[in-house]
């Protein structure tokens, strides 16, 4: 439901966007907006114990997944030339941690188990725009990688890590004008696939997730 | 000071009321204030009776008994410590002052493999001397790899030297019952689940997250607190408290089993010593074991409610408590 508003919106602002005028050349960007993570499972772990037998014995099975969440995101960048951006970036969301149970040896009902967690990001990225300038559309390709702090439901436990990311996307500009303190208004788009290493994910390893921004920008 | 003599462990199950508290542990009540069993003053010394019986010399017997109380010595979460004392002529069992492992032969507790008995300070609970007795009349094997048919005695020696240290039995464990009313292990994770693996099995030599939370939780070494943390909450069926439920929390990052009972009236229930992070709660009736492996009988303990699982992850963290939670049976 919020990826679908995510994507109405950023077609209605398309819709309306005033052409843009020639193109400038912003040093200086920021940008806000909306961020969607898909799932991913994070970890499976089967409760056993130790089987007379020489076998071990399955009490129950769990297999546990960091849902989808939609939260928000905001980046500051720095062009370093005409197709060359670094960016700082912060996204924030609470996906819910779900626990699958099943399997159990006494015919116990299959179960999910839930919690919810604060999920902070901050990322480095690189930007590499795919055209010099001269058009309104300007595709591009990005990178990056930053450090995951993700708050265990009731705020009880701190999990950090790292992320990873890399994609590609679209800035529309709606607005540009060479006079003005505001160089260019407009909108970003972005597909990555997310990987994030340790944090909540039980067997703490590395999970990867697509995701999608959404966001308008300002150019000084 | 005043001193008893205390049965064998089946008659000590004791039921702390203390939500902070963790694990059965072994105890008594007087005039209605509950005392769990301890050594005061460690290492513990003990000496091992000069006596042969079928299959092991008095040295087998030492060094056995001996590797038992080094698996019980490297915990590193818990201070305590054995020291042997060397071969005594003395028996096992008899109030001399001073703690004795060694063979009885009991053809008539066909069902009893060893069994563990103290003598206790009834002010303060101190366990002054306790004593380790094997039943000669089964078979005994102290081979590297077990002997077929032969119980081992190391894994047996492991268990008792648990109930020596203080606690009581585990539930973790999945028995069948046997046409002659008997109970058949199908599985434990707990060296001190209360029914012995099949004769010839060695598993029982190795101790278990349960056991080592357990003693940790008795005798806690320096930051086992602070690192560690517990689960407490209670169990009710139809809005009405359930005593003696089995609750089982497990960490899905280690995939380690740590379990305690719902101890009183109000079916509060804690375990402690568990490692921070999120863990699922599992409950289930006592059914595994007879409830007076557990529990001294005077409060009926409750049965008849199908396993369940809570449906939050409960996360434990450092140094502090999960916040109480309530987990919801229902009948069969």
């Amino acid at each position: 439901m919020s990826a679908r508003l995510t994507a109405f919106t950023f077609v209605c602002l398309v819709w309306f966007a005033q052409s843009a005028s020639a193109q400038t050349f912003s040093r200086i960007e920021i940008g806000g907006g909306f961020a969607s993570i898909g799932s991913s499972t994070v970890g499976s772990q089967t409760a056993t114990e130790t089987g007379s037998s020489g076998s071990p014995l399955t009490l129950f099975t769990t297999s546990t997944a960091l849902g989808w969440s939609t939260g928000l995101q905001a980046s500051a960048g720095v062009r370093l030339s005409r197709v060359i951006q670094v960016e700082g970036a912060m996204s924030y969301a609470k996906p819910t941690l779900t626990t699958s149970i099943a399997k159990d040896f006494e015919n116990g009902p299959a179960t999910n188990a839930t919690e919810k967690i604060r999920e902070l990001t901050i990322q480095v990225n690189g930007i590499v725009a795919l055209s010099a300038g001269g058009s309104r559309f300007q595709p591009f390709v990005s990178g990056g990688l930053g450090y995951l702090r993700q708050l265990h439901e009731g705020d009880t436990l701190l999990a950090t890590g790292r992320t990873f990311q890399a994609g590609g996307g679209v800035r529309i500009l709606l607005r540009s004008d060479s006079q003005g303190r505001v160089d260019r208004i407009g909108l970003r788009g972005d597909v990555r696939v997310l990987a994030r290493t340790r944090g909540v994910a039980p067997d703490g390893g590395t999970h990867t997730a697509p995701a999608f921004g959404a966001s308008v920008f300002f150019g000084f | 000071m005043r001193l008893a003599w205390l049965g064998t462990v089946g008659t000590l199950a004791l039921a702390l009321a203390t939500p902070a508290s963790a694990y059965l542990k072994l105890g008594f009540e007087v005039s209605g204030r509950q005392i769990p069993l301890k050594w005061n003053q460690t290492p513990i010394r003990y000496f091992v009776e000069n006596r042969a019986v079928a299959g092991v010399s008095p040295s087998d017997f030492q060094a056995a008994v001996a590797r038992a109380f080094a698996t019980w010595d490297a915990v590193s979460t818990s201070t305590v410590t054995f020291q042997s004392a060397g071969l005594t002529s003395s028996e096992a069992g008899i109030v001399d002052g001073q703690t004795t492992l060694g063979f009885v032969d009991r053809p008539d507790l066909d069902r009893v493999v060893a069994t563990t008995s103290f003598i206790v300070n009834t002010t303060t609970g101190e366990i002054v001397e306790s004593d380790i007795v094997f039943n000669s009349a089964f078979p005994w094997s102290v081979s590297p790899s077990g002997v077929s048919g032969q119980y081992d005695l190391e894994s047996i020696a492991l268990h008792e030297i648990g109930h020596l240290s203080g606690l009581s039995h585990s539930a973790l464990g999945e028995t069948e019952l046997r046409s002659d009313g008997t109970r058949r292990v199908l599985g434990s994770e707990a060296v001190m689940f209360p029914i012995a693996f099949p004769a010839g099995n060695i598993d029982g030599r190795k101790l278990k997250a349960d056991d080592i939370a357990g003693i940790s939780d008795v005798y806690p070494a320096q930051g086992f607190a602070a690192a560690t943390g517990s689960v407490s909450g209670r169990v009710t069926k139809d809005g009405s408290p359930v005593f003696g439920a089995h609750i089982v929390a497990f960490d899905l990052g280690r995939g380690s089993l740590v379990g305690n009972f719902t101890l009183n009236a109000r079916g509060e229930f804690s375990i402690a010593g568990l490692s921070p992070g999120p863990h699922v709660i599992r409950v289930e009736p006592l059914d595994d074991a007879p409830p007076d492996s557990f529990f001294n009988g005077s409060t009926p303990v409750e049965t008849n409610f199908l396993v369940g699982f809570f449906e939050r992850l409960v996360v434990v963290p450092s140094g502090g408590d999960s916040g109480a939670i309530e987990v919801k049976v229902r009948s069969k």
